[in-house]
């Protein structure tokens, strides 16, 4: 990382945490209390994928800290083993990953902006924003066009501005701009990037379209564009999602629906705890792009998955997905997570 | 004898119009089931609704002390106005 970049990033940071501190409130005084908070997600997943067996047993924690009405500083790390048999009839050996998937200051500046300095989970398409975490997921892995976009890490370190344009009982225009500065492979490792998105949300619908831009600024500058559609209709727990990105070498789509049958009995039922999930996805290589976390080749892959949500923020997911290319196989996952929150110290209501 | 099957003719006739309006008129309408009224969300709820469930379920337990917090970060990821965590406030811990 040239030293250029580590001042500016740090120079910036420093500036949005003063102004969050010494900027008058904008909005109505909050008298909910702020306490910093311990949450996020811990758990134990298996893989077999083409006769292969890996363990990982990980935590995720995420700190928040409020700071003052308008300034919170947040953090959310992957605690990571993986434990694998080293050939098919293999003994089995462990290794150790942490990875800090984002550190960040976020400043409500206005109504229609917040300031975010730091490190923080590239807004390319929204899975990455909003489905990465180990609790909120329905199937383990990541879509195999995830490394569209989110070069080289899936965060980003630098600043960005986000907030929405516009607020209406029929229509929301949510908006972010970022820029990311290189750093060398570490716990702060990043790419040189810059972007944008842009959602339409139509409550009436309950149907979310949004698009993304990023110009990749380093070694051969590429463009990559994306496409989101999800639709959550109010009156069932019936959820599609999709996503379509196109990178320099490879494009790709996913699409997954779910739904949790809380309908039969309610959620609390036997019946009720179950949801069905289902994603198709495909990629599309181009060209080749060494390095891009992309199928060498073009794939299409089903995924079948069927989750179980018991009490007390415990949720077991199965699946079973199909992968057709050159190298067919058969995945089989299955995992256990719990979410936690708590205050991080006694006397919180 | 001839003018008593007279007379009973035009009874006849007199009666079977009479007969037939039986026949047709309407029966009382059947009280239809009264529909449930459609629960619409409001205030918080439909925030949460048009906001939070796209991606999750609210936790099961949200302690009132830290719901602040929670929206804090919520405000942030999803985009949220001042209004909509003010609503989401009062409708998580009320």
């Amino acid at each position: 990382m040239s030293g250029n970049d580590v001042r500016n990033c740090l120079g910036v940071a420093g500036w949005v945490l003063a102004a969050g501190l010494l900027f008058p409130p904008l909005c109505s005084a909050q008298k909910a209390p702020y306490i910093p908070l311990i949450s996020g997600g811990a758990g134990i997943f298996s893989s077999t994928n083409q006769g292969f067996t890996f363990v990982q047993p990980v935590a995720a924690p995420v700190l928040q800290f409020p700071i003052g009405p308008h300034v919170q500083v947040e953090s959310r790390a992957d605690l990571r083993g993986l434990i694998q048999q080293s050939g098919p009839n293999g003994s089995f050996e462990g290794s150790y990953t942490s990875t800090l998937e984002y550190l960040q200051a976020d400043v409500i500046a206005g109504r229609h902006v917040t300031a975010v300095a730091g490190r923080f989970l590239t807004p390319f398409g929204v899975y990455n924003e909003r489905l990465t975490a180990v609790w909120i997921r329905k199937l383990q892995d990541a879509p195999i066009i995830f490394g569209i976009g989110t070069r080289t890490s899936g965060s980003s370190d630098g600043v960005m501005l986000r907030g929405n344009i516009l607020d209406t009982q029929h229509l929301r225009l949510n908006y972010i701009t970022y820029f990311s500065a290189r750093v060398k492979p570490g716990q702060f490792e990043a790419a040189r990037v810059a972007g944008d998105r842009v959602d339409l949300f139509l409550p009436a619908a309950q149907l979310e379209i949004g698009t993304s831009y990023q110009r990749f600024l380093q070694g051969q500058p590429s463009n990559s564009i994306g496409f989101h559609v999800w639709w959550t209709p109010a009156s069932s727990s019936f959820a599609v999602r999709s996503e379509y990105a196109h990178g320099a070498h490879a494009q790709g789509y996913w699409i997954e629906s779910a739904y949790r049958l809380a309908r039969f009995r309610g959620p609390e039922s036997l019946v009720g705890r179950l949801e069905p999930v289902f994603r198709m996805q495909q990629s599309f290589r181009n060209s080749p792009g060494a390095g891009d976390a992309l199928p060498s080749q073009d794939t299409q892959e089903a995924d079948f998955g069927l989750d179980y949500h018991l009490p007390k923020e415990v949720r077991l997911n199965t699946s079973y997905a199909r992968s057709f290319s050159k190298q067919s196989g058969n995945i089989w996952d299955i995992s256990l997570t719990y979410r936690f929150i708590f205050p991080a110290w006694r006397g919180g209501r | 004898m001839r003018s008593c099957a007279k007379q009973l003719v035009v009874i006849l006739a007199l009666l079977v119009p009479v007969v037939d309006r039986a026949e047709q008129a309407p029966t009382a309408p059947k009280q239809a089931p009264q529909a449930k009224p459609k629960h619409q969300p409001t205030g918080g709820e439909l925030v949460f609704q048009n906001n939070c469930n796209r991606c999750h379920n609210a936790p099961m337990e949200l302690r009132p002390g830290i719901t602040g917090t929670v929206l804090r970060h919520m405000r942030v990821r999803a985009n949220l106005s001042a209004r909509d965590e003010r609503m989401l406030l009062e409708y998580l811990a009320p």
